[in-house]
């Protein structure tokens, strides 16, 4: 009887000690697993940043006059940013001289006095290429809009 | 500060005003908005809902020497026209109604009505013995000039009931220009009020005189205003306003019984932010 005894606990312990290596190995093979989609995740989110975003912006994006027909005064601020070093203009669409050109930057920043009595678009492109790399817009607005006059009229009831 | 407490103060004024015809008004909103020779009234309307806060110099009338010189408050600024009908209530050129019948390259003519506002013991406690002094209406022709920045008005009118019947008059001049965004304005003017409308609401007449009000005859008068103020956009509804206002008075009005004091010199100032719908 004690024989028997021992080889069942013999037996039993045997049993839960696969037991026991097999739940050891699931839990290493998910936490191989888990570590390689880590570092699989992080990989690829490093490849993203280092991918920069092109843009052009403005702040503020809007300048309020009191009337239509008002120059709107505004200082501004316009960043922009692409993802290759190269020679860049910002200018104002439709304007022919640049505002300012950079020399092998990929990104920069250019405060000025915005001044006008309707909405402009400025535009960065290539120094040796008019095409748009990247617009922001500066929006005119004003609280009292025109009235239009009639000239000369006699109302009558 | 009450709201009645500010619009006591806004009638008092608007009454020391009205019927002396030293109000700066008439023109400072076309000024402040910049109107020109392309701008005319045209069917539609305005409305402005803002808060404001007023300060005067001096308290008009006796009994209310305590009264605070200061107040706040809401403004409603609201103004239609319809074929050539209009209607305007401003806190910058008060309460005006006309019709507007021909308008050139330079001028517009209206026909206006407005109101002068009564005394009575409402305004002051102290006047609980007098006669009271009824609200009128005003009836009259105004001609209003557009020159670049500069905006000319002349305008004559009449108020009468069963006890007076007598004219105003008044020439204004004003200006604006642009500093950035900050737009301010000037106005001068001269008004003249008859003998007939002064003498019955600053008088005091044998039946009503007392101890407390002393007989009093008042003539004709003119005055003298001017307007300093400015007009800034906070955002595409929201504007700010301020103006300091001067007047001279004539002494035909700072001699009365009614006044709480003798003062011929009146500055007041007010400046509100309002939405503009």
């Amino acid at each position: 009887m004690t024989i028997k005894i021992t080889k069942q606990a013999e037996q039993t312990k045997q049993y839960w000690m696969k037991k026991r290596l097999s739940l050891i190995r699931i839990i290493f093979v998910m936490s191989l697993s888990f570590t390689t989609t880590n570092l699989f995740a992080e990989t690829k989110y490093e490849d993203a940043s280092n991918e920069k975003a092109t843009y052009l912006t403005v702040s503020p994006e809007r300048c309020v006059a009191l009337r239509q027909g008002q120059i709107c005064y505004q200082n501004i601020v316009l960043k922009w940013q692409t993802n290759n070093k190269g020679d860049y203009c910002l200018s104002v669409e439709g304007s022919n001289k640049p505002l300012r050109c950079w020399s092998n930057f990929y990104q920069g920043r250019f405060e000025m006095d915005f001044q006008s009595k309707q909405s402009r678009r400025f535009v960065l492109s290539a120094k040796n290429n008019s095409a748009e790399i990247a617009g922001a817009e500066v929006i005119v607005a004003w609280v009292y809009s025109n009235k239009k006059r009639r000239r000369t009229s006699w109302r009558l009831f | 500060m009450s709201k009645y407490t500010y619009t006591k103060l806004t009638a008092a004024l608007l009454l020391t005003l009205c019927s002396q015809s030293i109000l700066a008004s008439g023109i400072t909103r076309d000024i402040r908005e910049s109107a020109n020779t392309e701008d005319a009234r045209e069917d539609g309307g305005y409305f402005e809902l803002g808060v404001g806060v007023y300060v005067t110099n001096t308290i008009i009338f006796k009994g209310n020497e305590d009264d605070k010189k200061y107040a706040v408050g809401p403004q409603i600024n609201l103004g239609y026209q319809w074929k050539g009908l209009f209607i305007d209530i401003n806190d910058d050129d008060g309460f005006v109604f006309g019709y507007n019948a021909l308008n050139t390259d330079h001028w517009s003519y209206d026909i206006v009505g407005g109101s002068i506002f009564g005394i009575d013991s409402d305004v002051s406690d102290d006047f609980v013995s007098l006669r009271k002094r009824e609200s009128v209406g005003t009836i009259g022709i105004r001609a209003t000039g557009f020159y670049n920045k500069d905006i000319f008005q002349f305008e004559v009118k009449r108020a009468s009931n069963d006890d007076f019947d007598g004219l105003q008059a008044s020439v204004l001049a004003g200006t604006s220009w642009q500093y950035r965004n900050l737009n301010t304005h000037m106005v001068v003017g001269l008004h003249y009020s008859a003998e007939d409308i002064n003498d019955y609401y600053w008088g005091v007449n044998s039946e009503e005189a007392s101890d407390e009000f002393e007989e009093y005859k008042v003539s004709a008068s003119t005055t003298f205003s001017t307007e300093l103020g400015i007009t800034y956009p906070i955002s595409e509804s929201w504007v700010f306003r301020s103006k300091l206002n001067y007047v001279y008075g004539s002494d035909e009005f700072s001699n009365s019984p009614l006044r709480a004091d003798d003062t011929q010199h009146f500055l007041s100032a007010r400046a509100t932010v309002s939405y503009v719908f």
